[in-house]
């Protein structure tokens, strides 16, 4: 491992040096005129659709070779395409990560006219976790793959601390949401890791974190995906729900226990009917308490979430600029910066800069109550999750956490006999269980 | 399984080689880019010293041609080096990538081959569920409230730092917007002392403003106003007004920019009749380094810091006089201090109002026995401490600007008084509108209208525009272009002269001239001496009704519709 640490970093360093290398403008002194700043056209709407119609075919070979072929090579081959076609081709941009963004801001901002790439990659994945788990996740998200391919020494976290770290993509959403829908900036964007990684250029902290977490995905299976995603957050509750979810076994569970440690996600649940429950009435009396706190806890979110506000606007523009207007001489010892120019040259009003700050300090506010009590009430359904038992009769995968890799496939002697019958279980000793 | 195991090991010796060979090449080729982009960043054109001469010299002459091809080939061979190094790095990045997939392989080759069947008797005792879930209702619980109390301290400094932030702007704000030695003060109507004096002596006398001859900069004032500008540092201030909106403007001194516009609206709504000669923003703002304090024809009164950000907006009351407010507030330690003279006959109060500069909180209000009048107070000081003296039609009233509480008084019969009184030569000179010039010891207490005078004069007594001094002599300029000077300590009259032009603005002295804006905008340079004697004229190319201010080497004047600054180029 060794080996590997140093080759990231000299990764990161030559990587770095890349992206900070800029060379300066031209001095033309005398005769030239400075040609005009242009904004690069927009991308060619051929190229949207066909970024929609790799997605939905990428989709559907996924949940084909997870429910029907129950293929891991074909679910690692799969990931390895869409990490060089999404991650290194369209240098992971656009992705359903960040996608939750503009639909947050084409919700909350009429003016906004979210693309169709986006639209799609927001909703094409949601909707095949409703039909068939997260397959997304398994071989089409290129920050999945990418982690997926470093996987190298899995370790168990403790169920506790996985819990509680799971808690943090509720944190990224309620954020990025936030943030996003207030026209403060695309939060999740611009701290995805693994962006300059697909772009072989980048700041020394993106490429530093992205290398931070593979390496760390080397020992603890997609750190990214289980404990910072936000877009996870959303495919785990629509996998909740999925109408046809991979199962470990092709048939029946035979108890064997040799998938219990597959997984390197620790997303496969244990038979418990056998185990001594907890007296019933101490339970339900755990779970009335808990759901009397879910509204306190949620309030308590809010309250906690609006007092963010001025810490949260001043990621806004508009906001900044208002400060800039307010603390400029202090901040920058001329009172002739260029801001002030420019804003000064431009006919801005300051008193309607202040009134703009002011209402998008109001919003971001708001936004932190309801953020914050979001945030506040999946805390509180989170503890009464835990707090309730369901009896499981064999090894099942948690459907919310399941990334339907297909890892565990090949870890059940029932898939080894439905591979040997050519994808029927081959009746052994008298065995009438077909696949 | 040994057997199969025995017959993989070639495999997995080789996987593992080319998991080790890859990572050398990995290594070796970083090392290679990051010493090879070290060298081009070492090796670059644009550090060799030859360049700097060659610089010098191209600047020195700007003929030179070898100069010139000189710099124009190191610019070619920095810019090859720069692009072919841009180059090398993505090709060698996309390397490094393929070799960090090669070991990856190798990598994932070796724990493919190095598997084992897995055996759940060693697997160890899974966690306890109920224990599991106690902990985890506990870690989770805890990490929420380490959320909660996170977000609240973060959200307690984020807005502890922004109370600070402006609390720090407002202390900051003095000395960076303080002027210091040497750099432009003219912090109210008629300058720093409100004689309408300073010293600067290098300032034009003449100027065009269609050539641009000597003309800085020329800039468009939004609203309409016969208030005048008034500087601190780098900063131009005045005010502008319609009947509906008020506002106050930011100039920069160098640039003549707009740099900020500031509206004010108290929320009193009360519509205010004034005169065309009057207009809605007469008042001139006073500064202190910190704030412009602005007041307004409806009696708003704005605190704005130099950074256009509003600290308080007041109303002081609807004036009701015949002309529309024009009185210009003063400041003093923390006060604003404003005359705000009514008639009486149309319900009105006569008040000093005293103001908090931090709050605009009503400090104290003295009434005073006098109907509307419009002249602005002035500030002196005496041995027996400090003074405000507030002309009137009826009185020349002394107050103690701490307290409000009058001092002393003389008695006059005027109307319709507009000019401001003057200190000089340890006399208060004010001109009382059809009455007469009074000079005054400020020395005394109560009435002191048989005791205090100094001089009268019936000669001289403007109506408009206010008295400027210049050492020992005094000018007193009527609206219908009558200037005549008196001896200060005595009154005697040295000369007097029609200069055949109408005036409102008060005539203003810089070093040895006097410079009076003519109500069409011709502005007559004269010598502030005891004689007449003409020294320029030049034009500002529209009416003006404002009084000029001054900074080292400039003279910024109101137009009509611009915002002109004059200084010799």
């Amino acid at each position: 491992m060794k080996i590997y640490a140093a080759l990231f970093a000299l990764l990161l360093a030559v990587l770095s040096a890349r992206g900070e290398n800029r060379f300066p403008m031209p001095q033309f002194e005398s005769g030239y005129a400075m040609p005009a700043a242009a904004e690069p056209g927009a991308h060619p709407g051929l190229f949207e659709a066909l970024d929609a119609a790799v997605l939905l075919g990428a989709l559907s070979l996924a949940a084909w070779l997870v429910l029907r072929r129950r293929s891991r090579r074909g679910v690692l081959l799969l990931s390895v395409f869409s990490l060089l076609y999404f991650g290194f081709w369209r240098r992971g941009c656009i992705c359903p990560v960040g996608s939750i963004q503009n639909v947050a801001l084409w919700l909350f901002d009429g003016g906004y006219v979210i693309p169709l790439s986006a639209a799609a990659f927001f909703i094409l994945p949601l909707a095949f976790a409703l039909l068939f788990g997260r397959v997304f996740c398994a071989a089409v998200c290129p920050l999945g793959a990418v982690q997926d391919l470093v996987v190298l020494f899995p370790v168990r976290i403790p169920r506790h601390l996985a819990r509680a770290l799971g808690f943090f993509p509720y944190l990224f959403l309620a954020l990025g949401v936030l943030l996003a829908s207030a026209g403060a900036g695309f939060m999740i964007c611009r701290y995805d890791p693994f962006v300059a990684f697909f772009r072989l250029s980048g700041d020394l902290a993106a490429l530093a974190a992205g290398a931070a977490l593979l390496l760390l995905g080397v020992f603890v299976a997609r750190p990214y995906c289980r404990f910072m995603c936000p877009y996870g957050v959303l495919l785990n509750w629509m996998s909740r729900l999925s109408k046809w979810h991979a199962s470990i076994y092709p048939d029946e569970c035979v108890q064997c226990r040799l998938c219990e440690r597959a997984c390197p996600f620790d997303a496969i649940l244990v038979p418990n009917s056998s185990l001594v429950p907890e007296p019933r009435e101490k339970g339900a009396r755990r779970l009335t308490a808990l759901l009397a706190l879910l509204p306190f806890l949620a309030l308590a979110g809010g309250w906690a979430g609006a007092s963010l506000d001025a810490k949260l606007s001043a990621n806004h523009p508009v906001v900044r600029q208002a400060d800039a207007l307010k603390g400029a001489p202090a901040a920058s010892g001329s009172f002739k910066s260029k801001m002030l120019e420019s804003f000064a040259l431009g006919g801005g009003k300051a008193e309607d800069v202040r009134a703009r700050a002011a209402a998008v300090r109001e919003k971001i506010r708001l936004g932190g109550w309801i953020a914050g009590g979001f945030l506040g009430a999946a805390l509180g359904l989170g503890l009464i999750g835990v707090s309730i038992r369901r009896s499981r009769d064999s090894y099942e995968p948690d459907r919310g956490e399941c990334l339907s890799c297909a890892r565990c496939f090949m870890s059940c002697p029932r898939e080894h006999l439905r591979l040997r019958g050519g994808g029927k279980i081959e009746p052994e000793n008298g065995g009438a269980h077909g696949g | 399984m040994e057997a199969e195991k025995k017959e993989r090991r070639p495999l997995h010796l080789a996987a593992g080689a080319a998991a080790l060979a890859a990572c050398a090449f990995s290594v070796l080729l970083s090392i290679l880019m990051v010493s090879s982009l070290f060298d081009a960043r070492a090796s670059s054109p644009l550090a060799r010293p030859e360049l700097d001469q060659w610089r010098a010299a191209l600047q020195a002459d700007p003929a030179n041609a070898a100069a010139r091809d000189a710099l124009r080939s190191f610019d070619l061979a920095a810019r090859k080096m720069y692009f072919g190094s841009l180059a090398s790095l993505r090709t060698g990045a996309w390397l490094l990538l393929g070799a960090a997939a090669a070991a990856l392989l190798g990598f994932k080759a070796v724990a493919f081959y190095r598997r084992r069947l897995p055996d759940p008797r060693s697997y160890p005792q899974d966690e306890d569920p109920l224990e599991s879930a106690g902990l985890a209702r506990f870690t989770l619980a805890a990490t929420g409230l380490a959320l909660l109390a996170g977000a609240v301290a973060l959200g307690l400094k984020a807005r502890a730092g922004a109370a600070d932030s402006a609390r720090r702007a407002v202390r900051e704000a003095p000395p960076l917007a303080s002027a210091p030695a040497g750099e432009a003060l003219w912090p109210g109507f008629r300058g720093p002392a409100g004689s309408g004096a300073c010293a600067f002596t290098n300032l034009p006398v003449t100027w065009d403003v269609k050539k641009g001859m000597n003309i800085r900069w020329k800039s468009a004032v939004p609203l309409p106003g016969r208030s005048s500008p008034v500087i601190w540092g780098n900063r131009v201030f005045l005010t502008g007004a319609t009947k509906d909106k008020r506002e106050v403007y930011c100039y920069d001194l160098a640039a003549g920019t707009l740099l900020w516009r500031a509206s004010v609206d108290s929320g009193a709504c009360r519509a205010v009749e004034v005169m065309d000669d009057t207009g809605f923003a007469a008042p001139t703002p006073v500064l202190d380094g910190t704030n412009v304090y602005a007041v307004f024809a409806n009696g708003d009164v704005a605190a704005v810091d130099f950074c256009s950000e509003p600290r308080w907006t007041v109303n002081i009351g609807l004036p009701v006089n015949s002309y529309g407010f024009a009185s210009s507030p003063v400041a003093y330690r923390d006060k604003i201090i404003i005359q705000f003279d009514n008639n009486p006959d149309k319900g009105g109060v006569s008040e000093l109002v005293a103001l908090a500069k931090a709050s605009g909180r009503s400090l104290w209000k003295t009434r005073r026995p006098v109907a509307d009048s419009w002249p602005t107070p002035l500030l002196i000081e005496t041995l027996a401490g400090p003074q405000l003296v507030a002309a009137a039609n009826e009185s020349i009233i002394a107050y103690n600007p701490d307290s409000g509480a009058e001092i002393w008084s003389v008695a006059c019969r005027g109307s319709d008084s507009s000019p401001s009184p003057l200190f000089a030569e340890g006399l208060v000179i004010a001109p009382v509108t059809h009455d007469k010039v009074y000079a005054i010891r400020p020395g005394g207490r109560g009435d002191v209208s048989q005791s205090a005078v100094a001089w009268t004069s019936e000669d001289g007594v403007s109506d408009v525009p206010s008295p400027a001094a210049a050492g020992e002599l005094v000018f007193l300029l009527q609206s219908d272009g009558t200037l005549a000077c008196f001896g200060a300590a005595d009154g005697k009259k040295a000369w007097e002269a029609g200069l055949e032009k109408y005036f409102y603005a008060s005539p203003v002295i810089a070093g040895e001239n006097m410079y009076l804006v003519s109500r069409e905008g011709e502005v007559l340079v004269l010598k502030a001496g005891p004689r007449h004697e003409e020294v320029a004229r030049a034009s500002l190319g529209e009416p003006s009704d404002c009084t000029p201010a001054f900074a080292p080497g400039c003279i910024v004047m109101r137009g009509a519709s611009n915002l002109f600054c004059i200084a010799v180029k």
